[in-house]
């Protein structure tokens, strides 16, 4: 293999392939990045065996050929590395670089020891990147904790032209809904640390008007990105998602209409007395305001009062100041609808402006 | 052929896997067989074909790829005949363990939080591994989880630190919890309780900590013996005791020791802790400790070769919190090295001793009196020659800096001299060490000898 290319070039691809390497995994060669040179551009390569990363970027090749290097070490050289042209060259297992007078071997390992990467078969759908960038602000909502597996991943859902993304841990749920012009259907849940990833990537993409193309094969229970001259093919996680339409409430006993600014302020607040217990902030909805308090045995009170404009009846609801909050950052308009269902019911939050977008949180129960 | 065909199809796939396995083990690499071949499984056997079950499609392609001529030559090896081979992804295999998939996950559920803490998932009946040590107290919990406040009402777990009493008593409720969700569960420490008391007290609501704790219906109280001497505690204890007692809810308590060895406890308190069933855990036994690191092992989805697992058990008689310590940081180290495990890459964790080796001082008086060329008699007497006086002084240095020993007990050593003597020795050595190369050499060496 023998090939040459623009520091600045290979750094940025180079750098977003390392992420998705294995670190602790018993097998050394999935620490590696696979290099392989094929005509007129550079395939590089990395894996944990959850996900896999493919990029491609044009160079200039003078020789075909592939190695595996370990990636720390090359993301290291070339990072220090000015904006010059390297040349890269391979001498059985041992990669050469050279660039004017620096010249630098690395140990590497047969290609053939590397992984290969699942890659999509038959058609995909495909939808512009910025509608898949807008799932950012639902991604939060999801399940850290591996205790129930299946919420730790992103439900995608295509049915009757309608793209769902949901996302929940059973405290809060965000969901959001792209229309695209395709009447397949399918159904996937990605892992969360996948889902980040790809908007990471697509985040990176600087050409505009880039589609994002996805193919699952759910007898493999694997998804493929094709998103411009990347390849993320993922893992999904199995397990059937809660039914999630039957948690947004329909109609409502009260809806206001609330600055979020001024909300966001309220909650930080309110936060600092709702330290103990549930994290517990109550609102007494009244007709022109939200009166927030919360209280700590140990520590105090306080209360507070934020414009609202109301309709609809009286209520009092008691939240976790964390998942109030969680939600009111991501919405991330200048105003919001709430609406009320009754305080042991689902509160319906929803970003003024933004087609699609929408939260579901659930209340607390006041002892 | 018919024949052929039946004798084929009664051959147990399980073990046919093994033996392809022991075939492919040596044709490839420890890791890769570890990694691609250990967790696939061979599902079916046909006439022509062998279905091979993997986690993913990562394992599907890399096997396929990769590694099936191998596969097929083993097949053939072991089966007599050339099979096709054909995989399935099942993605239940990459879920560990521990962590299994429900049908349907449950709807949303309104977030419990009340103002009761919830218990400890982690900690239930079912994990709990019993053993020589723990057999009664496990059954004892058995009981009362089947029939809280009637079976043995209070239940008091004694025994040292990290032996299971907090995991028996939260596994307890976990499983009461499981079978009648509504069940109000309070768990607290001694220390909560008293924390909550004295809340109570100052701002003046009472009322509030009585209803709180005499409305449960199980009380559950961790480390007791921090009553000690809290008469207040005690007594709203008490009433909190009889009244849940009365109305048959649950009482579980345990304690680093049995109730009449907690001292400045009522006597009425006493008794009423004997009142119920009182059991005591010891530390677990050796065959307990291996099924414990097995049972740790899998939990964290890790697999370690049975003889290392019994080469920590035997070398750990501690309790189990510090036997789990152990392995978690000998599967880090391994993992972080790259290491296989191997009694050999784990026998530097087994052969540093836990604690320090403890030092006889009449042996260190000896030591010295050795590498001085004393006797003991002169070194501890009353003469206050030159070439004793060092000695003594560079003992009483030892004596009290290496081994801790008040200066009052090296005194006593050295001939019943005063303690002022001793600081007076000791300070004089410590500024010695850095300025005379020479003093510092003989502490050196006069160290190396028992050390």
């Amino acid at each position: 293999m023998k090939f040459s290319i623009l520091q600045q070039d290979l750094l940025p691809v180079l750098s977003s392939v390392s992420r998705s390497v294995g670190i602790r995994s018993t097998l050394p060669v999935l620490g590696n990045i696979l290099i392989s040179a094929e005509e007129k551009k550079i395939k590089l390569v990395s894996t944990n065996l959850e996900i896999g990363v493919i990029k491609y970027i044009s160079a200039d090749v003078l020789e075909e050929g592939e190695i595996t290097i370990p990636a720390k070490t090359i993301v290291e050289l070339i990072q220090s590395l000015g904006s010059v042209k390297i040349d890269f060259e391979t001498e059985g297992e041992i990669l050469n670089i050279s660039s004017g007078k620096f010249k630098a071997s690395i140990n590497g390992i047969g290609a053939n020891e590397f992984p290969v990467i699942p890659l999509p078969e038959g058609t995909g759908i495909s939808f512009k990147k910025e509608e898949l960038k807008s799932c950012a602000q639902i991604l939060f909502a999801s399940a850290v904790d591996e205790g129930r597996p299946v919420l730790t991943g992103i439900l995608t859902q295509l049915s009757g032209g309608r793209l769902d993304f949901v996302a929940t841990d059973g405290f809060r749920l965000a969901h959001k809904e792209v229309k695209i012009d395709d009447l397949s259907e399918f159904k996937s849940l990605i892992p969360r640390k996948t889902f980040e990833e790809v908007l990471r990537i697509v985040g990176e993409v600087v050409e505009d008007e880039v589609g994002i193309e996805i193919y699952t094969n759910s007898s493999q229970n694997q998804i493929i990105f094709k998103i411009a001259q990347t390849v993320v093919s993922s893992r999904l996680i199995e397990g059937s998602f809660p039914s999630w339409e039957k948690i947004i409430p329909s109609e409502f006993k009260a809806r206001a209409v609330i600055d979020r600014g001024e909300l966001v302020s309220a909650a930080k607040l309110a936060s600092v007395f709702a330290k103990t217990d549930a994290n517990t902030v109550t609102f007494k909805v009244q007709k022109d305001r939200f009166i927030i308090s919360s209280q700590a045995k140990e520590l105090g009170s306080q209360i507070n009062e934020v414009e609202a404009q109301v309709e609809g009846e009286e209520l009092e609801i008691a939240y976790n100041s964390k998942f109030l909050l969680d939600v009111l950052s991501a919405a991330d308009t200048t105003q919001l609808i709430m609406e009320f269902s009754g305080p042991l019911s689902p509160t319906l939050v929803k970003p003024v402006g933004v087609e699609g977008l929408e939260y579901i949180l659930m209340p607390v129960r006041l002892s | 052929m018919d024949k052929l065909s039946t004798k084929i199809l009664s051959v147990d796939p399980e073990a046919s896997w093994q033996k392809i396995l022991d075939i492919v083990k040596v044709e490839v690499s420890e890791s890769n067989f570890n990694l691609w071949f250990k967790s696939a499984e061979l599902t079916e056997i046909t006439d022509t074909k062998l279905t091979l079950s993997v986690p993913s499609a990562f394992f599907f392609e890399q096997l396929k790829i990769r590694y099936l001529p191998l596969l097929m030559k083993a097949a053939k090896e072991v089966l007599g005949k050339e099979f096709l081979i054909d995989f399935r992804v099942d993605p239940s295999k990459a879920v560990k363990k521990k962590t299994k998939i429900k049908e349907e996950e449950d709807m949303f559920s309104m977030p419990q939080v009340s103002t009761l803490p919830r218990l400890n998932p982690k900690f239930t009946l079912a994990n709990f591994v019993v053993g020589l040590s723990n057999n009664v107290a496990y059954a004892a919990a058995q009981a009362v989880a089947q029939n809280p406040g009637n079976a043995y009402n209070p239940l008091f777990f004694y025994g040292g630190t990290g032996v299971g009493k907090t995991h028996l008593m939260l596994g307890i409720g976990n499983a009461i919890l499981a079978k009648k969700p509504e069940t109000k569960i309070i768990y607290c420490s001694s220390e909560k309780f008293m924390n909550d008391y004295v809340d109570a007290i100052k701002t003046n609501k009472m009322g509030d900590l009585r209803n709180k704790y005499r409305s449960t219906d199980i009380l559950l109280v961790d480390d007791i013996q921090f009553f000690s001497g809290r008469e207040g505690t005690q007594e709203e204890f008490f009433h909190t005791f009889n009244e849940l007692q009365t109305k048959n809810s649950q009482i579980i308590l345990t304690s680093d020791r049995p109730p009449n060895d907690i001292a400045k406890i009522e006597e009425r308190l006493k008794s009423r802790f004997q009142g119920g069933l009182m059991i005591d855990i010891q530390t677990p036994d050796y065959d307990t400790r291996v099924a414990i690191l097995q049972a740790k092992c899998q939990e964290k989805g890790e697999t370690l070769p049975e003889d290392v697992i019994k080469a920590i058990a035997s070398s750990f008689e501690t309790n189990i919190r510090e036997l789990e310590g152990k392995l978690v940081q000998i599967l880090q180290t391994l993992k972080t090295q790259n290491l296989p495990p191997s009694v050999e890459n784990i026998s530097r964790f087994i052969n540093t001793p836990i604690k320090t080796v403890s030092l006889d001082p009449k042996k260190i008086l000896t030591a010295i009196c050795g590498y001085f060329h004393l006797n003991l008699k002169d070194l501890s007497g009353p003469k206050r020659q030159k070439g004793l006086v060092l000695p003594r002084h560079i003992a009483m240095y030892i004596l009290t800096e290496e081994l801790s020993l008040t200066v009052e007990k090296t005194g006593g050593l050295l001939g019943g001299r005063d303690h002022t003597t001793v600081m007076h020795g000791r300070d004089r050595i410590k500024k010695l060490i850095n300025t005379d190369r020479e003093v510092q050499k003989m502490v050196i060496e006069v160290k190396q000898t028992f050390l």
